[in-house]
């Protein structure tokens, strides 16, 4: 009974039974047909016998006689040996006999018809429910492509009997679970991101204050070397604390999705240049070399602060990797995928161990002799780059130097 | 997320003289998880609303929206088979079917649907209610307590999208009704489920996490501004 409570196949059901029904009704009534063709044809034969044994003189009574009495077997038999010796009997060819060739004509076209008829009336009714079905099913295909692409309050129709109908409630109550988690995970990011905003924003107040006391105590000159060294020190970890906690600041505003890209169409090569002259004078300091190749003719659609930001990182990395003498250069190119800005240094380059974790947040290599950074500067970069829906790469070579890919598909220009 | 909504719903009950109207302009919206009391005087509308938000009522005019379908557009038919799979229901007078011993009755609305039940989950549920023991009693041999947390079980059993209870604790003494109340809650937190309560008792409505207050037809909620 579980089959019979879905309303469509009860009533494919029921469409099935009504054709067959129809079926029988009008065999029953050929088959009525066919019973009067044979009585009426059985009597023309008679009649056209009795005709002929008349005109041939025979005794009147006695034809009425031979056709209205009960005959015996034996009669049956002599007969039929007498029409034997004519050849006339049961193995006689159809095609011999006009009335049985005609007969057999007639009902098989009427056969024919209608078994044709009920046949394409059953592939009919089938077709157009599968049909339905099919239907039925690419509606929520649809649907649950539209759910996939974001519009979270999309739902199957699910307020019938039938079995898809209980299997698209089930799908509904899988989207609901999975869209109020995922509200509630974005929560959680916004929870987040506030708290180390906020905890962020609560350490810059005592930070600056630090700040203030440290260059007071620079200001004093008190002579002594020892108060002045570490007076250096601390003002050094000081300024390391501030960009730490700006960093961070970033990265929660990245991670939690919060921020809008104002991209505009920029020229690259003006855009390199600028964050190329921000370390110009502490490249002259440490006697290092940054050269730029950009044609001009190139522009990119991005967020010049983040992006800046970001190019900075990487730039910065390969100051503070390089020693005096060795050079830094930047190439801005375009070819018909991408365009690709190149960071290339021939620094001390990156261990193969490390090569893998760089991107990473507070990772601190075993390697490396800096102990300025603090590893987020390069997360950093790559959370900005992904945002704008690019790629970082990097290639490495030990003690001979790296290379950093961006790599900005032209189709995000869009 | 919102599972339910409303958009200025009004429903009127008889014409000319005799017309009253029970709902007047309620706009209201329920999260997902939300353990939602509803109060205000006899005769303010509350049951109204519920019934509005159950779907067994129509709204005279106006919007209600569970789970993103809009439940005021169905017909009766594809209404039952909605309240039937996204709602559950818990009343004051339990309305259980004396007929059915305590598991049966749990089970109902998932044999109504013509699927089996998930018998690891009732086995969970029969524990988490403290029915396990009983659940070959029928209704008549147990308490109102009791009673009422078996129709808490039918009303977990689908898992619905929502679930209404109207009074629950009306015809309980204070001992029972604290234990009802405090299982619904665990339960429905359990199972992350959303429940809109009504109930007179106001320290009952603390244990919302949102109190709206119903006074003649208007729907308010209590501590909005907090938000």
């Amino acid at each position: 009974m579980l089959i019979l409570s879905d309303k469509n196949v009860r009533f494919q059901a029921a469409v099935m039974v009504l054709i067959l029904l129809l079926l029988i009704i009008v065999s029953q009534i050929s088959v009525m047909r066919m019973a009067d063709d044979y009585k009426r044809n059985m009597i023309a034969h008679d009649a056209e016998i009795a005709g002929y044994l008349l005109g041939n003189g025979l005794d009147e009574q006695l034809i009425k006689m031979a056709f209205t009495t009960q005959k015996i077997a034996v009669d049956q038999k002599m007969g039929t040996a007498v029409l034997k010796d004519s050849g006339y009997d049961e193995n006689t060819s159809n095609f011999l006999l006009p009335e049985i060739t005609g007969f057999q004509q007639k009902y098989a076209a009427i056969a024919l018809a209608l078994s044709l008829s009920v046949s394409l009336l059953l592939l009919a009714t089938f077709s157009f429910f599968l049909w339905k079905q099919d239907k039925q099913l690419n509606d929520a295909g649809k649907k649950i492509q539209g759910f996939m692409d974001g519009d979270v309050s999309i739902r199957l129709e699910d307020s019938y009997e039938d079995h898809l109908s209980r299997l698209f409630a089930k799908i509904n109550t899988m989207a609901t679970a999975l869209t109020a988690h995922m509200e509630k995970e974005k929560n959680n990011r916004l929870f987040l991101k506030e708290t180390i905003s906020d905890i962020s924003h609560q350490l810059k107040t005592p930070l600056a204050a630090l700040q203030m006391y440290n260059e007071i105590i620079l200001d004093e000159k008190t002579g002594n070397e020892v108060v002045d060294d570490f007076s250096q020190k601390s003002q050094r970890e000081l300024l390391r604390m501030e960009n730490l906690i700006q960093n961070l600041l970033k990265l929660a505003k990245l991670d939690a999705g919060t921020i809008e890209l104002e991209k505009n169409l920029h020229s690259l090569s003006e855009f390199l240049e600028k964050c190329r002259s921000t370390f110009m004078t502490r490249a002259e300091l440490e006697n290092k070399k940054i050269s730029l190749v950009c044609d001009q003719a190139i522009r990119l659609c991005f967020d010049e602060t983040w992006l800046s930001e970001a190019l900075e990182n990487i730039i910065k990395n390969a100051i503070d990797h390089t020693k005096a003498t060795d050079s830094i250069e930047i190439y801005g190119e375009e070819n018909r995928l991408a365009i690709e800005i190149t960071v290339k240094d021939n620094g001390s380059g990156i261990h193969p161990d490390d090569i893998y974790h760089i991107f990473e947040r507070f990772y601190r290599s075993r390697y490396s002799k800096d102990q300025q950074g603090i590893g987020i500067g390069l997360a950093l970069s790559k959370s900005i780059i992904e945002k704008h829906g690019g790629t970082i790469t990097v290639q490495s070579e030990w003690g001979e130097g790296t290379l950093f890919h961006l790599i900005f598909p032209k189709l995000t220009n869009l | 997320m919102n599972i339910l909504s409303t958009l200025n719903l009004y429903k009127t009950y008889g014409t000319g003289e005799t017309k009253v109207e029970a709902l007047k302009q309620v706009s209201i919206s329920v999260s997902k998880g939300e353990f939602v009391s509803v109060i205000g005087p006899s005769g303010s509308g509350k049951s109204t609303l519920l019934n509005m938000v159950g779907a067994l009522d129509q709204p005279t005019s106006g919007m209600v929206t569970i789970d993103g379908r809009e439940v005021h557009k169905m017909k009766e038919e594809e209404l039952s088979v909605f309240r039937r799979r996204n709602i559950g229901f818990i009343f004051q007078s339990f309305n259980l079917i004396p007929e059915l011993n305590v598991e049966e009755n749990i089970v109902l609305p998932i044999l109504l649907d013509y699927q089996k039940p998930d018998q690891h989950y009732i086995k969970e549920l029969l524990g988490l209610l403290g029915l396990t023991e009983r659940k070959h009693h029928l209704p008549s041999q147990l308490s109102g307590g009791q009673q009422q947390r078996v129709a808490i079980g039918r009303a977990l059993a689908t898992k619905p999208a929502i679930i209404l209870a109207d009074e629950p604790t009306g015809n309980l003494d204070s001992k029972n009704s604290q234990d009802v109340m405090n299982l619904l809650k665990l339960s429905v937190a359990q199972y992350h489920q959303t429940v809109i309560m009504i109930t007179h008792n106001h320290s009952y409505a603390s244990f919302a996490d949102r109190v709206f207050q119903v006074n003649d037809g208007m729907v308010r909620e209590l501590g909005a501004s907090r938000r």
